[in-house]
């Protein structure tokens, strides 16, 4: 079985990110770009289902800019198998992700495809349900477990008040949730191996899909910062400030 | 030197609270544990108040007024140094003087690169400041959220920057300095050159509160680095390691920001007594080094240049494995193997340590004597041996053997010193690499420093501090 995953070059998660002066966007000059960490998770997941020997395949997807090859890279040097970069300088939402990777998947035919809930950068979070809806699949996002039973996908969930399991029919879509596992670490035998794997190159053209973003971005702002609070002396002046300064009451 | 039985009076005491003012000082029963304990648990001191005065001129005041009344001080920073320099009670009776209040940022200046602080304010505070202008302060040390930019010029700190940035002495460009009897030196230069006499600023760097009070320092920025690569390799020699690190420092010279070397058993105390903390490699190797190496603006170029070396080394089998941080997690993951490290010995009981330095070309023969020595001496006893590689400074520390008593343990000290110390000498390195002298290392100097050394030492003493009221009893 093939397994199919899709990995977006983003701001690290650790960095404290700035708002450009002309609130364009943010700050990307000299600052570090990593894997999606949910992405990360995405790899790691499809490597121990290798290793279990429930899939025969890993191939990794990345969709951007020219760098967007050194994040295959990393999934290649974590254990996946081969890449496909399609390359372009344009931004691309979410909508047009889910229309290239469509077309990836009739071309490779994966029973199973998983991806990171969301990447950090925009918190879309819809490529995967998207993704899903094209091409008729079953879905199982926010998975925080996943098993292969016969030819059945046990994915389980967390949502409010405790665990949910779903049985998909395959072939299947999953999202990535945090806790599904903890990514390894890319070893120096591994990354050396990585670079003789094949990365395939291709452009969004070669899939005959447009890719002009439908949304505008009006504007990117701080957020408001946080007013320091302050120490109150007895409740009248409490609810004094609460219906004079605040206004709530 | 002359040692000073000062009696402290009531009237002293009340004198000095007026001196500092309201907050500016703790009663003697009120005085919380953390500025009378110290880091190794060997001294526990005593002091009848803590001053703890905001500005130099307070400062000046309460040393005027020592200076008539003989009263001896403790100038105290974070209290994270780790050889007793900041004890009081044990030499005579000395009054604690903490800088924590001393917490202002004076001038921050982008175009000169100048930070000036006052002596209190904690180094990772000092990093943070460098950073919200753009720009890089390098010194940094596992304890850096605790202990403070005073102290640390007062120690001459190293740590893991020492490599590219030079140690504390060489980030500062002036200081503003309390004598002993309450005069003020203004050197807050910001100037990257001045040859206009005796340097004295560097004096009072190192001198661990024996010259003066540091109250305020201008220091140094600098361009936040490109992005860093974080790489832990495992090897099977420390031969190897230092071959690679010259190999390193060859190719990447100013790049080269941090090399850092720790043992297995490091680790393995690391992984079992530290939470959060991920097992690196699948196999044990003896040695892992850490190291650090700035990018270029051409990031492409970076990282492929320095993984073809590393791969040219895995296929000679000089390196064993390694691991690259993909992401700053996993960068501050393997840092925080290594700077955990002084604080999972803890749990392992007793502990001896030496903080040593020995040319870089002596390290591994003398890893191999002194281990040999000292497993004579105690068979089982558990070295934990870390450090900064890229510097030749060791941390050659002994944990008990796990079936020995801590207080049976620990009267091997002096023995073990002295086997160790012996064979730094004979390798000519120093007994106290980044640390200092303190309390703890004050009898070990006269016998390893050169006589004649020590002489102008004490001579300087006497000039800064004739009436050995600033830490007495300490360094010298
Ligand atoms: C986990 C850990 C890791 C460490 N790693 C390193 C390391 O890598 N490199 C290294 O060099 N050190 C290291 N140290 C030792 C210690 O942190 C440093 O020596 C530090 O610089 C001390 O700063 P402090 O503010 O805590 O000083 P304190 O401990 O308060 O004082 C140290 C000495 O300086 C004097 N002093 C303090 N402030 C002033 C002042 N304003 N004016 C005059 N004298 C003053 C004191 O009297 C005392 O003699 C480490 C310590 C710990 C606990």
């Amino acid at each position: 079985m093939k397994v199919l995953v899709a990995v977006k070059r983003v701001v690290d998660y650790n960095v404290k990110v700035r708002v450009k002066s002309d609130n364009t966007g943010i700050e990307l000059t000299n600052v570090k770009m990593s894997m999606n960490p949910f992405d990360e998770i995405a790899v790691e997941e499809a490597i121990r289902l290798k290793e279990a020997n429930k899939v025969s395949e890993i191939i990794i997807v990345s969709i951007g800019p020219k760098q967007s090859q050194e994040t295959i890279r990393t999934a290649l040097a974590m254990g996946a198998d081969r890449g496909i970069l399609i390359e372009t300088e344009s931004e691309i939402q979410p909508l047009s992700v889910a229309k290239l990777l469509k077309e990836v998947c009739d071309q490779e035919k994966p029973e199973l495809v998983i991806l990171g809930k969301q990447a950090i950068d925009d918190d879309a979070n819809q490529t995967g349900q998207m993704l899903s809806a094209l091409l008729n699949w079953s879905q199982g996002t926010f998975a925080s477990k996943l098993e292969i039973e016969e030819d059945k996908l046990l994915v389980t969930r967390e949502i409010d008040g405790g665990l949910e399991t779903l049985k998909l029919t395959m072939p299947s879509i999953i999202t990535t949730d945090l806790r599904l596992n903890e990514p390894r670490y890319a070893s120096l035998p591994n990354i050396m191996k990585a670079k003789k794997k094949p990365i395939e190159e291709k452009k969004p053209e070669d899939f005959g899909i447009d890719i002009s973003p439908r949304l505008t971005t009006l504007k990117v702002i701080e957020p408001p910062k946080r007013e320091a609070g302050v120490m109150l002396e007895s409740i009248p002046q409490l609810v004094d400030k609460l219906k004079n300064e605040a206004k709530v009451i | 030197m002359k040692k000073i039985a000062s009696i402290i009076t009531k009237e002293n005491i009340e004198n000095l609270k007026l001196i500092c003012g309201e907050n500016g000082w703790t009663d003697a029963e009120d005085i919380n544990e953390k500025y009378l304990s110290e880091e190794r648990n060997f001294y526990k001191s005593y002091s009848p108040i803590i001053l703890r005065p905001d500005s130099t001129l307070k400062i000046s005041n309460i040393l005027k007024y020592c200076y008539k009344k003989n009263i001896p001080i403790v100038p105290q920073g974070g209290n994270t140094g780790l050889v007793g320099g900041t004890v009081s009670g044990h030499i005579s009776n000395e009054i604690i003087l903490n800088l924590e209040k001393m917490n202002k940022v004076r001038e921050l200046s982008h175009t000169d690169s100048v930070l000036i602080v006052e002596a209190g304010v904690k180094l990772h505070e000092v990093q943070s400041i460098a950073k919200s202008i753009n720009k890089f302060f390098p010194l940094s040390l596992a304890s850096e959220g605790t202990c403070q930019i005073g102290g640390n010029l007062a120690t001459n700190a190293g740590g893991v920057h020492v490599i590219k940035y030079g140690n504390a002495r060489d980030l500062a460009l002036g200081l503003e300095v309390v004598l002993a009897d309450g005069t003020i030196i203004n050197g807050l230069k910001k100037l990257r050159k001045d040859n206009s006499g005796y340097n004295l600023n560097q004096l009072f760097i190192g001198s661990e509160g024996t010259l003066g009070i540091i109250t305020a320092a201008s220091l140094k920025l600098f361009p936040i680095p490109y992005e860093v690569n974080t790489i832990l390799l495992a090897l099977d020699s420390l031969e190897n390691a230092i071959e690679i690190m010259n190999e390193l420092k060859k190719i990447y010279l100013e790049r080269l920001s941090a090399l850092e070397f720790f043992s297995n058993f490091s680790l393995e105390i690391v992984l079992k007594n530290t939470t959060n903390t991920m097992r690196p490699f699948e196999k044990n190797y003896p040695w892992y080094i850490l190291i650090d190496i700035e990018g270029t603006p051409d990031t492409n170029h970076n990282s492929n240049s320095i993984e073809n070396f590393l791969f040219e080394n895995l296929k000679k089998n000089t390196i064993k494995d390694g691991i690259v941080a993909k992401n700053l997690k996993e960068k501050e993951n393997f840092w925080k193997l290594r700077d955990s490290i002084p604080y999972a010995q803890k749990p392992e009981g007793a502990s001896i340590k030496h903080d040593i330095s020995i040319p870089i070309s002596k390290i591994s023969q003398f890893l191999d004597e002194s281990t040999k020595k000292i497993h004579k001496a105690i068979p089982n006893i558990r070295p934990c041996i870390f450090g900064h590689l890229g510097d030749g400074n060791i941390h050659f520390n002994l944990s008990k053997p796990i079936q020995m008593e801590n207080l049976v343990f620990e009267e091997y000290q002096d023995k073990i010193n002295k086997i160790i110390f012996d064979i730094v000498i004979n390798y000519n390195g120093s007994i106290s690499a980044e640390h200092g002298i303190g309390l703890v290392k004050k009898e070990a100097i006269k016998n390893y420093k050169d006589k004649s050394e020590i002489t102008i030492m004490k001579n300087i003493k006497k000039i800064f501090d004739e009436k050995n009221i600033l830490n007495p009893g300490k360094l010298i």
